[in-house]
């Protein structure tokens, strides 16, 4: 203790000077460095989180509030109606006799096949033949195709989305008996119907034929 | 013993700022000095513990809001989902939708382009690239030859040679088909009903569902 009084006592006033600014200054940049400046760079780091959270917070309840959540759920219901998740074959039939019937053809069958993978999902496909005069048909396959369409600009469903791969047209007098036509034609449509989700199976068999007349 | 500087005040050297704490008390200056360094210790620390409120503040703040938002995006997950699920679903009813073929046009130009006194019996189309791969369900083409254009077949009859070649000409204005070529055209021999000595011809060409008017 005495040492170090003694030591205190030799030194000049000058030295004693420098020694207690650096000691101050010491303090100063050990505190401000150490203690104050981390809390500040945390207290500034959090603000921005808050801030983006905050702006988050406003996008998701904006989103909420808006009109897009209930659109999409409305868009999907109808979607959904064009593409269900299971075949629904007796909605298949309905829409192709409700079709038939306002354009004038008789469909004389309509056998499905087993489901094929395609894009998006799942395709049923299908043989249908239609008999009528050549416009009536003509009317038919636009039905068939009007039932379902999107687009870019637009969206159109009020049936099942149909797509046909091929067609073939023949005189009705060719085909079987051949008696008292009037110009009607035979039509045989590769028609395809379309499922969402992989692994239903189709509730027609595969291969059964389903005559319908108007 | 305590050295004397005799020279006067103007000519002695380092006069100013090496002459800064020379009179000063050693005692003196190590208290003044510490008493500051202890002012800025205390000054730092209440920054300090300032400094820690406003952190903690903040971080109670973004904690709140960041609960806000939670709760915020548990509503809108299945809104999201929908949406997501619309999205994808739409993707894939929209290629589908946009790769299908209006037959109905197909149909029309065909009407429209056949010229008279032919009579046609049976007409297939196929699309190149057929939407369910595996459908195949329509019987082959009639009178198909190897080597031969495949997707359009048309057979019918005519009353000369020449009226084949105007349905020849014909189908090859349409924009869908190429490579329109005869396969047959065979003098009628008489016997069938309808077609005593017309000639039967077998045309088939490329089908291209681009070509068709959307």
């Amino acid at each position: 203790m005495n040492t170090s009084i003694n030591a205190i006592e030799r030194l000049s006033g000058r030295v004693a000077f420098v020694v207690a600014a650096a000691a101050v200054l010491l303090v100063v940049f050990v505190g401000w460095f150490v203690l104050v400046a981390p809390k500040r760079a945390k207290a500034a780091e959090l603000d921005t989180k808050a801030t983006e959270t905050q702006l988050q917070l406003i996008g998701t309840r904006r989103f909420l509030h808006s009109s897009a959540g209930p659109k999409s759920a409305r868009d999907l219901k109808k979607l959904t109606r064009a593409v269900p998740t299971n075949p629904r074959m007796a909605e298949i039939l309905r829409q192709l006799t409700q079709a038939s019937g306002a354009a004038g053809v008789r469909i004389d069958g309509v056998t499905p096949a087993a489901m094929v993978s395609t894009t998006g999902g799942q395709a049923i496909p299908m043989t249908v033949v239609a008999e009528g005069h050549y416009f009536r048909l003509q009317k038919f396959v636009h039905l068939l195709r009007a039932a379902a369409v999107v687009s870019p600009d637009s969206t159109h469903v009020s049936g099942r989305l149909l797509a046909i791969d091929s067609i073939q047209l023949s005189s009705a007098a060719s085909t079987s008996a051949g008696t008292g036509t009037n110009g009607l034609i035979t039509a045989t449509l590769a028609v395809d119907a379309f499922v969402s989700t992989p692994g239903a199976a189709v509730q027609t068999g595969a291969g059964s034929t389903s005559t319908t007349s108007p | 013993m305590e050295a004397v500087n005799l020279l006067p005040g103007y000519a002695r050297p380092a006069h100013g700022w090496a002459a800064i704490g020379k009179d000063l008390s050693t005692r003196r200056v190590l208290a003044v000095g510490g008493a500051v360094a202890g002012a800025a210790a205390i000054a730092l620390g209440g920054l300090f513990v300032h400094e820690r409120s406003v952190v903690n503040e903040k971080r109670d703040s973004l904690s709140t809001v960041q609960a806000q938002l939670t709760a915020a995006e548990a509503q809108a997950a299945p809104l999201r989902a929908v949406q997501a699920a619309k999205a994808t679903k739409l993707s894939a009813i929209r290629t589908i939708s946009e790769g299908r073929v209006p037959w109905e046009n197909v149909l029309r130009d065909l009407a429209r382009v056949l010229p008279s006194k032919i009579q046609v019996q049976a007409v297939q189309a196929t699309l190149p690239t057929p939407i369910a791969p595996a459908t195949g369900s329509v019987p082959a083409s009639v009178g198909a030859i190897s080597g031969a254009p495949t997707g359009f077949t048309i057979t019918g009859s005519a009353s000369s040679h020449n009226r084949v070649a105007l349905v020849l000409d014909r189908l090859s204005v349409l924009p869908w088909l190429s490579n329109v070529m005869l396969q047959s055209s065979t003098r009628g021999t008489g016997g069938t009903s309808g077609s005593s000595g017309a000639d039967t011809f077998t045309i088939s060409a490329t089908f291209n569902s681009l070509g068709v008017t959307k």
